[in-house]
């Protein structure tokens, strides 16, 4: 069974100079239903690479007969979103990995709280379709720069009236984040998508005013980062793997036809977990223990020492 | 492959269940070695052999009319085995939808779904239903979802839900547990529903388990399999009946033996639902009887060596420990090994 | 069931004498089933010496501030979630079928566990006979009988914080209610 999507660019539309949306119909047969809060991996056909980015799915989940994701260009990107914003066009045929879920809405949440920071705003597209279908109570708080990274705020503002709050940086607004967590009702649940910033924000200031943790949940874009160029060695075949400086060691294994499992491409999910028997690793992930760091690594965002070679246990 | 389903028999009073040669050969032996410890055995669920119980999704066998039969009963008499928590609405649904489609397209000649958007009609031609009902809408069923199709599909079914890096037991159909209780346990961590297993916890096994489970993805099911022992071939060991047939384990003897201890298998098949994200765990049990078992000589001969050598607080925990002895010595005549 | 697996059952509460850590909150509730007892006097003190906002319920206390009565405990309670903001904590100081009655009325609230601590006083707590499915309050033995069905019944330690309860099972299954084992 293949396991990737078939998909062809049925829609793009530039909502911002910075944010482009592209809608996937399936090529053939139908695209799997997916719940609130998942993503989909885009296999991006950079020649000689095998990239592949993730984006958060943004249309409702009951209505899968397409798939649309919102891109933000990234200047300091390895060329992924680059591509996606020059090089793919209406009509193109592209590859998706199934939707997984990282990020998924509580079902004990008697409020719920988000708070979107530029791009961040994609996955709760999908939570506010998903809340309303269960009558669930929520509010949306959008920090944005009017024009660049507000993308759908218009539309959200009529959806979802006094229970949606834009903060446009561009316009001096500020979202407070402490005016926004004081006092919200028994059984809130705060949701944070966003830069790593916004991210820490909501986590502090959720912990200082008495959120438990459990109440507290967040998706980071994070993605590999480009690093310097450096060898890995299977140790099973003694196979020697280059990783040049703007490829990840996921996608330096996965252009070698080492397939390791994966999820979120960004350092967070623990999915490619890989032993390693011998180097120095620069680990550049948010998930294992400074302990399972001296055995193990994240390679999807991860690397070997400059020039040297780091042995793995594959 | 059409399934031939038997005439109704039963799993409690007169015990008339019996397992075809065929039902048989397609026993899952549980057993890859001559002796049994703990590991998380879990595998990707990728379809198995045409005929086996491991080709599809949900396994149809010879014995749908009993089985279903038997479930009837037991909701009957007890409603709260059947338990779905108000969030669990979505994952109810999304069972349902699961369940008629596979079955509808692995036994088509027992089993059509129609679909125009949420006007579906569904028919069991094995119990005479035909069904037309509105999707998402519980007032168009007679039964609520979980309960509607799970009286028409063999096997138990517990509905996890996903959330802070865990499962919780919040929805299940359950009438033929092996010695425990939906009732109870409703609610329950992944790592609070299994206290009662021993020694498990001390070696990591739920750690790593849970890990798995959790990363389970949409079209992407797994499977393990565990296994019990069991006197007659009585579905229902539920916790809640146990003052009824508990004694059971104390009516062995050399010469029934072989007619009365059966294994219990479970086929553990999880899979992740698309739109509820929540995960549903389907627990299909397997019967057979010893002297059913043992016209198998290689199974005859390795369930000897298993038994014997099966360390006191498993076989304790099992419920094997008042008739262990009078099994391991009646197939102690069909392993070659064995001091006569 | 016929046997316990030995060691500690990972469902069977464990509770701390005290919060080892007053862990930050917007307000506190205390809630005791006993105000006059030693232990809810220090857990008041220790909260109070946090610093937020604290209320305090007392089923019986002294100088006439306690409840006296079960179901005024209840909807005072109630009444104090329901206009609580999230980042409240709640203490609970009590026998076991006082903490677990408390806890299930707060999470029916919108509490989660992780923001009611417990601390438990005496030896009373509930017990569910999972074959009729009758809870009665007993106290720390092992076996006990039914009062629902009769049948005699091993206390296990498998816990369900859902019904705040420890199974009751039939201890014997040769003889369910006890009868003559000559």
């Amino acid at each position: 069974m293949n396991p990737l999507l078939d998909v062809e660019v049925k829609t793009i539309r530039q909502l911002t100079p910075l944010v482009r949306e592209f809608t996937f119909a399936a090529v053939d047969g139908k695209l799997p239903r997916f719940s609130a809060g998942s993503h989909v991996q885009v296999h991006l056909p950079v020649p000689g690479r095998a990239l592949r980015n993730a984006y958060s799915l943004l249309g409702d989940p009951s209505e899968p007969s397409s798939y649309r994701i919102a891109v933000r260009l990234q200047d300091d990107s390895r060329g992924g979103s680059r591509f996606l914003h020059e090089q793919v066009k209406e009509g193109d045929r592209l590859q998706l990995s199934p939707p997984a879920n990282l990020f998924a809405p509580s079902s004990q949440a008697r409020h719920h709280v988000l708070v979107a920071g530029g791009i961040g705003i994609t996955p709760f597209l999908a939570y506010i379709a998903e809340l309303e279908r269960r009558g669930a109570s929520f509010e949306l708080h959008y920090a944005c720069r009017g024009g660049l990274t507000d993308a759908y705020r218009a539309e959200l503002a009529e959806r979802l009236g006094e229970r949606f709050h834009a903060y446009d940086a561009a316009a001096g607004r500020r979202l407070d984040l402490g005016e926004a967590l004081a006092e919200r009702p028994l059984g809130s649940h705060v949701y944070v998508c966003g830069p790593q910033a916004l991210i820490d924000d909501v986590r502090e200031t959720a912990a200082r005013l008495g959120w438990a943790d459990k109440r507290v949940h967040w998706e980071a874009f994070a993605a590999a980062e480009p690093g310097s160029p450096f060898v890995a060695e299977l140790a099973s075949s003694g196979k020697r793997i280059e990783v040049p400086g703007d490829t990840s060691l996921l996608e330096a294994l996965e252009q070698a036809g080492v397939e390791v499992p994966n999820l979120c491409r960004g350092g967070v999910c623990g999915q490619c977990t890989t032993p390693f028997l011998k180097g120095e690793v620069e680990h550049r992930d948010s998930y294992l223990s400074e302990e399972e760091r001296t055995t193990a690594l994240m390679p999807c965002v991860s690397r070997g020492r400059c020039g040297s070679t780091l042995t793995l246990d594959l | 492959m059409p399934v031939t389903l038997k005439p109704l028999e039963s799993y409690r009073d007169d015990f008339t269940f019996r397992n075809s040669p065929e039902a048989i050969a397609r026993f899952p032996f549980p057993f890859p070695e001559d002796q049994y410890m703990y590991s998380v055995n879990i595998e990707p669920a990728t379809p198995g052999a045409p005929g086996s119980i491991y080709e599809h999704w949900f396994d149809i066998d010879e014995h749908y009319r009993s089985e279903t039969t038997e479930r009837a009963k037991v909701l009957q008499k007890d409603p709260q085995r059947c338990i779905v928590m108000p969030h669990m609405h979505e994952a109810c649904w999304d069972t349902l939808e699961v369940i008629m489609t596979h079955l509808a397209a692995d036994y088509p000649e027992l089993f059509r779904l129609t679909r125009d958007g949420d006007q579906w009609t569904w028919e069991n031609h094995v119990q005479d239903i035909r069904q037309s009902f509105t999707f998402g809408d519980a007032d168009t069923l007679p039964y609520e979802p979980l309960e509607y199709i799970g009286r028409q599909v063999q096997g138990d079914f517990a509905l996890l839900d996903q959330r802070d890096n865990d499962l919780f037991m919040d929805a299940g159909i359950v009438t033929g547990p092996a010695d425990w209780s939906l009732a109870f346990d409703a609610g329950m961590s992944f790592k609070q529903w299994h206290s009662p297993v021993p020694m498990a916890h001390e070696l990591g096994v739920f750690d790593r388990a849970l890990k798995y489970l959790l990363n389970i993805q949409v079209d992407r099911p797994v499977r393990r399999l565990n296994w019990t022992m069991t006197i007659n071939p009585r579905l229902d060991t539920s916790s809640e009946t146990f003052h009824e047939w508990g004694r059971e384990r104390g009516m062995v003897t050399p010469e029934n033996v072989g007619r009365l201890v059966h294994l219990r298998v479970e086929l553990q098949f999880m899979a992740r639902l698309a739109r509820s994200n929540a995960l549903m765990f389907s627990i299909r049990t397997y019967l057979i009887s010893l002297e059913e078992l043992v016209t198998n000589p290689a199974w005859a001969q390795r369930l000897h060596r298993v038994l014997r050598d099966l360390p006191q607080a498993l076989a304790d925990y099992k419920g094997l420990s008042r008739y262990r002895q009078t099994v391991v010595d009646w197939l102690r005549q069909y392993d070659p090994e064995a001091a006569a | 069931m016929s046997h316990e697996a030995a060691g500690t059952m990972a469902s069977k509460p464990v509770y701390a004498p005290l919060p080892e850590t007053i862990l930050p909150a917007s307000r506190r509730l205390l809630v005791v089933q006993n105000a006059t007892l030693q232990a809810a006097a220090d857990l008041h003190e220790r909260l109070q010496s946090a610093g937020q906002p604290l209320t305090m319920l007392s089923l019986q206390g002294d100088a006439g501030q306690g409840c006296n009565d079960p179901q005024m405990l209840e909807t005072k309670l109630r009444d104090l979630l329901s206009w609580s903001p999230v980042g409240t904590r709640l203490y609970v100081c009590g026998d076991e079928s006082f903490l677990w009655q408390v806890s299930a009325l707060a999470r029916n609230a919108g509490l989660l566990g992780e923001e009611i601590e417990l601390i438990k006083t005496g030896e009373r707590r509930e017990m569910y006979c999972v074959h009729c499915s009758t809870r009665q309050s007993i106290g720390a033995e092992g076996e006990t009988v039914c009062t629902g069905c009769g049948v005699h019944l091993l206390v296990r330690d498998h816990f369900s914080q859902r019904l705040g309860a420890y199974m009751g099972v039939c201890i014997d299954p040769d003889h369910p209610h006890g009868e003559d084992k000559a």
